[in-house]
């Protein structure tokens, strides 16, 4: 390793080293992770520098903060307290949100490539739990069915405060393909409240992965600790 | 011993190419890594984007957005001829080949769910069902 980087520094004193004249086994046959001068220019074409941020952001905007509400802390200082607690409580709830998979038809394989490596849920603190008593949100993927609907039903008031609930797929939000069949529910929000609905049938990972991020961003909007203090 | 020397380097370029530590950190807080790549163009929002084929299919062209954004960045803040350049569907960026404007084309604007100017639906026929309004006392 050493000797190759030494190599590569020292390609500019090659013709001193060799004696002035090429031999052509050297420079021809060089260690196999040495670059030609070909594939050297085209690295330089594939990663041009840009050094300083200025050049790539002229205007310099300034970056705008992360908090929805704006409190200022010279107005009121409790209000600027409760403000922050609500930021906190925000952040920490939306950085896992643990959902309930309530996979009912082909919607469950899109919500299985979210959780796949392609689409790692994991980096979005998002982990699936089997049971709503250690569930934040419910992911009602696919068809609700009559004879389904007083499960879902149970199982939402089983979860614990806060709860969320996305619907996915047409077939959640509406009744989709199904809508004028006899025996389905026409919209999981018949029986419970919907806060995300994603449209698509099915939709894509990608989607549900938008789902997710929108419910996140209502999330940060939430203010628990706020709604309290001023009641 | 030199491929460590080379990974500092390869720090040291990172931090250089964000424009300082503090910078860099930044880029760091707000995208999840530090990439260096070439910068291929800014959109009319002030989102940068940028290619590095060192990196696999996938990875190799990512957007930065502008900092008026904060963390509040979203996928629709990107507009269509951008994207598509971004999802591979197009070899060259808009300002390579610049993408001729259709005139049903309307100006682009993100998703305003949660907004104050958010999208309501509203319906343009008339209701199936007759209301009962109830009698009052």
């Amino acid at each position: 390793m050493a000797a190759r980087t030494v190599w590569q520094r020292l390609s500019g004193l090659k013709p001193a080293l060799t004696g002035g004249h090429q031999t052509g086994c050297i420079t021809v046959a060089p260690s196999r992770n040495l670059l030609t001068k070909k594939q050297e220019e085209k690295k330089k074409q594939d990663v041009m520098l840009v050094p300083y941020r200025q050049h790539m952001n002229p205007d310099r905007t300034p970056i705008k903060s992360a908090t929805p509400f704006n409190v200022s802390f010279k107005d009121n200082k409790m209000d600027y307290a409760v403000a922050r607690l609500d930021d906190l409580i925000n952040w920490s709830r939306k950085g896992s949100l643990w959902p309930l998979s309530f996979g009912l038809a082909c919607c469950a394989v899109e919500m299985m490539h979210f959780a796949a490596p392609r689409y790692d849920m994991d980096r979005l603190g998002v982990v699936f739990r089997a049971t709503p008593r250690q569930s934040d949100c419910i992911i009602v993927a696919g068809t609700v069915t009559n004879k389904m609907a007083p499960a879902l039903r149970r199982i939402y008031d089983q979860l614990l405060e806060p709860k969320w609930v996305i619907s996915m797929g047409s077939c959640a939000n509406g009744g989709g393909y199904y809508h004028y069949s006899y025996s389905v529910l026409r919209g999981c929000d018949r029986v419970i409240p919907v806060d995300i609905y994603i449209p698509g049938c099915p939709p894509t990972a990608e989607a549900l992965t938008y789902g997710i991020l929108q419910l996140q961003k209502k999330i940060k909007f939430s203010t628990l600790a706020q709604s309290h203090y001023r009641r | 011993m030199s491929i460590y020397l080379q990974k500092l380097r390869e720090v040291q370029q990172l931090v250089k190419h964000h424009g300082g530590l503090k910078a860099a950190f930044l880029t760091l807080y707000k995208t999840d890594g530090l990439k260096m790549g070439e910068h291929k163009g800014t959109d009319q929002f002030g989102n940068r984007y940028y290619e590095n084929k060192k990196f696999f299919i996938g990875r190799s062209r990512w957007v930065e957005f502008t900092d008026g954004v904060g963390v509040d960045y979203d996928a629709s803040m990107i507009p269509p001829e951008w994207r598509s350049w971004l999802q591979y569907s197009r070899d060259e960026t808009p300002v390579d080949k610049t993408v001729a404007p259709k005139k049903w084309h309307g100006p682009h604007i993100d998703n305003r769910s949660g907004m104050a100017d958010q999208y309501v639906p509203y319906s343009t026929t008339r209701p199936k069902i007759q209301a009962w309004t109830p009698p009052r006392q």
